[in-house]
């Protein structure tokens, strides 16, 4: 009997968490689409914020344009970088311990909180470098904080080459560098942009970093890479935080989860086509 | 011809790989020395076990006892409410469900990941926060708990995957020989996997820890920012929330700037000790 | 004439020594069966032969001479262009029969697209592909039966124009009638390329070489014309081993 009642407790306590978690995520969905969808129209898209204070009148353009350009930026620098990674700790690298060392680090990166890597941004490009609150200094920094990201996931892709095509290539007396552009890549081509995508979107949310390399309450469209920028995320801090206008900060919230999500559907379909492919 | 493009491409990779490497040691050099210029200031031991944060004086003092105090209550009370959910959650996952769903709740707490954190704070504000005022009429619903609760959804997927990895493999391993011995499952999961999970329970705390502990947006704007002694319904502070607040108006160069990224370095310090901990459990654990 | 000759070769990985002290030579133009137990080093040698031991974590000492050259003096791309290599699994790239065939000659700078037509053209007649494909030649590789993939990595290495092809257990994933296939395909081919060939099916070591070796615990325990070493074979292993599976 009392192991009757355990087993109750249990099922019930089990059932419940895993019903929470849903019902957490549907709440979350769900609030922000309701009371945001108000507020989205073709002036809040595309028109830059107005009235006094500011933004609680007008739009939202900058900060998406800002956002998108930033994330743009972060990617390309991480991409870079991580596939370079990937590419060497795969085909170029031979000692196991200069591996596992490399390994060790990228893991160090990534558990390095974002605000940190703000304050590094701040005080190194913002400042040291002169490059003030910008688009490079926030896409920089915030290509330091997906790096880690990416560079995972590119290097299991070519980790998970089948060894003999490559081997077929080298036997053909062709040089790693044709095997890596003309055989390799066009394999994981969608693997690797969608490890960017998905970076990309992890970027975009991302508000601790810009709010100390890039972001300001406002500006306009950026018109160079040394332009301070207006950013989503901290938009919608402003917003609330200042308690500047509740119904905008929905409508920010939205576009920020629409764009989000907009960004992990174009993933889905790379992964799709990339199924499709084989 | 060919050899010489062969070379080069080598010599890039080579390099653009080191200069990623780097990038880990650049980060750590910076904060670290324009931590130093503080701590010549005030010594370290000052900092982290004096009680008064008050950088606009006078007097001007500059000790985050409390800030450190408080950045690790709101971690551990969101780990007091996000464990048990975690773990039930990956119970589900990892003995009573089928492959498609498996997918659906992963694809689910994976979601739950991939909200920013302004979103959380944003979300937090309006609902948790609020509750709380009107609930409970407090003068202000930003406190510890709002902040715990908050962060809880946010470590959720932590907990759950790293105790779903494990928990599955142990599952597979004995359940087999547990149901022959007409045992119930609901008894095996209580008795052998809860108790086996320990450890990988234990690893995801410490993982939960030192995410928690890194927040800032979340936690910033529901925990009211005030550097006082950490209470439960009380407003409070933490490391993240201090530095993206205060820096922007803190003057280049003050020993209130200083002061600052030094937090920053004592949060890297305790993270650095939470991830050394977490190694140790890892490699003591047999997977 | 003796295309490659091998000298006192021992190879080995790390402290593992996997062939002997190895010494043959292979004629050109003709059909050489290396025939053995499994793990008896016949893959290994291939490896050696065309240096692609080193990648796999083994060296080598001893002789290899091509074509009265050491084979340490080639360029290593060129050697392999020269002694090419089919393995066990066929790798079909994954892209289209056109492009698997062009990749290599792409590679060595042929831009011309006629005549990348012609050498995919040829290449297929050779290998018999070409009226089984029926003109589609921007069908994925990988939608081929294992049968015609392995022929299509047989004739992507012929695209750079060897003179030695190695092949390892070519036919061992394939059912009765590929395998005759490609033996087929063997026979004509050598008319034109020398043919090393690792098999563990003696049949096919009977049926298609015109000389055998027989290797065992990486030495070279006897080696002659086939028909000698099926019908006469010196030495009593030889005999044990024929007989084994054979008999």
């Amino acid at each position: 009997m009392r192991e009757k009642l355990k087993d109750s407790v249990f099922k019930i306590w089990i059932g419940l968490s895993t019903s929470l978690v849903f019902i957490v995520v549907v709440y979350i969905f769900l609030y922000i689409f309701i009371n945001g969808a108000g507020s989205i129209n073709g002036e809040f898209l595309f028109s830059a914020p107005k009235g006094m204070p500011i933004g609680s009148e007008g739009g939202i353009f900058p900060a998406i344009v800002g956002s998108l350009l930033l994330m743009v930026i972060a990617c390309a620098f991480a991409s870079i970088l991580a596939i370079s990674t990937a590419i060497y700790l795969v085909f170029y690298c031979t000692s196991e311990k200069v591996k596992r060392l490399i390994h060790l680090i990228i893991q160090c990166m990534s558990g390095v909180p974002s605000i940190i890597l703000g304050l590094f941004g701040y005080t190194l490009l913002v400042l040291h470098l002169g490059f003030g609150r910008s688009l490079i200094s926030g896409g920089i920094t915030l290509g330091v904080m997906i790096f880690p990201y990416i560079q995972v996931r590119v290097e299991k892709t070519l980790i998970e080459v089948d060894k003999a095509v490559i081997t077929s290539s080298y036997a053909l007396g062709v040089s790693k560098v044709y095997t890596l552009f003309k055989l390799i890549f066009p394999m994981c081509k969608f693997d690797i942009v969608s490890a960017i995508t998905l970076a990309g979107g992890f970027a975009i949310g991302a508000a601790a970093p810009v709010i100390l390399t890039a972001a300001v309450i406002f500006a306009p469209v950026p018109e160079s890479i040394f332009s301070p920028v207006m950013a989503l995320p901290f938009h919608l801090y402003i917003l609330t935080g200042e308690g500047i206008s509740l119904e905008k900060a929905y409508g920010t919230a939205l576009v920020l989860m629409l764009i989000l999500l907009v960004i992990n559907i174009i993933s889905v379909i790379l992964n799709f086509t990339r199924k499709e492919h084989e | 011809m060919r050899k010489i493009r062969e070379k080069i491409f080598e010599i890039l990779i080579k390099m653009l790989t080191l200069f990623s490497v780097l990038i880990l040691a650049f980060v750590v050099i910076f904060i670290f020395k324009e931590s130093l210029t503080f701590f010549k200031e005030v010594s370290l031991l000052k900092f982290i076990t004096g009680r008064r944060w008050n950088p606009l004086g006078p007097p001007e003092e500059l000790s985050i006892l409390n800030i450190i105090w408080g950045t690790v209550y709101v971690s551990l009370v969101a780990i007091a409410i996000a464990l048990p959910i975690g773990i039930g959650t990956a119970v589900v996952l990892s003995c009573y469900t089928n492959r498609n769903v498996k997918r659906l709740i992963r694809g689910i707490v994976d979601i739950l990941a991939g909200v920013p954190s302004v979103i959380y704070g944003f979300v937090g504000l309006l609902v948790v926060v609020k509750f709380f005022e009107v609930n409970l009429s407090l003068a202000s619903g930003e406190s510890v708990l709002s902040g715990g609760i908050v962060l809880s959804v946010m470590l959720l997927p932590f907990i759950v995957s790293t105790c779903d990895e494990s928990m599955e493999k142990i599952y597979r391993e004995y359940s087999q020989s547990s149901r022959a011995l007409g045992v119930s499952k609901s008894y095996m999961i209580r008795n052998l996997l809860l108790p086996a999970s320990k450890r990988s329970i234990l690893a995801s705390v410490v993982l939960a820890l030192g995410r928690g502990m890194g927040e800032t947006m979340a936690v910033m704007m529901v925990i009211g920012n005030a550097s006082i002694i950490p209470r439960l319904l009380g407003k409070a502070q933490t490391i993240p929330s201090l530095i993206a607040l205060e820096m922007g108006m803190a003057e280049v160069g003050s020993l209130h700037y200083h002061a600052l990224i030094a937090s920053g370095f004592v949060l890297m310090i305790m993270l650095l000790i939470i991830n050394g901990l977490l190694y140790v459990i890892k490699n003591r654990m047999d997977i | 004439m003796n295309i490659l000759e091998i000298n006192n070769l021992n190879v080995s990985y790390g402290s593992k020594q996997v062939i002997k002290n190895l010494s043959m030579n292979i004629e050109k133009n003709k059909i050489t069966a290396v025939i053995g137990p499994s793990g008896c080093g016949k893959s290994t040698l291939l490896t050696t032969l065309n240096l692609m031991i080193a990648e796999n974590g083994g060296s080598f000492t001893g002789e290899i001479l091509f074509k009265g050259k050491d084979i340490l003096s080639y360029e290593i791309d060129y050697l392999r262009r020269m002694i090419g290599i089919v393995f066990q699994k066929p790798t079909p790239f994954p892209f289209s029969i056109y492009k698997n065939l062009t990749y290599a000659p792409k590679y060595y700078g042929i831009k011309d697209k006629n005549r990348l037509n012609e050498i995919v053209e040829n290449t297929l007649k050779r290998v018999g592909l070409y009226d089984e494909i029926n003109k589609d030649l921007n069908m994925l590789a990988t939608k081929l039966s294992g049968g015609q993939q392995q022929r299509l990595c047989i004739g992507r290495a012929l695209t750079v124009e060897p003179e030695i092809l190695l092949l390892d257990e070519p036919c061992s994933a394939l059912d009765r009638k590929n395998t005759a296939n490609i033996e087929e395909m063997l026979l004509e081919l050598s008319k034109d390329y020398t043919i090393v060939v690792v098999t563990h099916n003696l049949s096919q070591a009977k049926r298609i070489s015109d000389y055998t070796a027989f290797i065992l615990d990486g030495e070279l325990i006897e080696y002659d014309t086939t028909e000698n070493v099926f019908n006469n074979p010196k030495d009593d292993r030889t005999r044990e081993y024929i007989k084994g599976i054979y008999g």
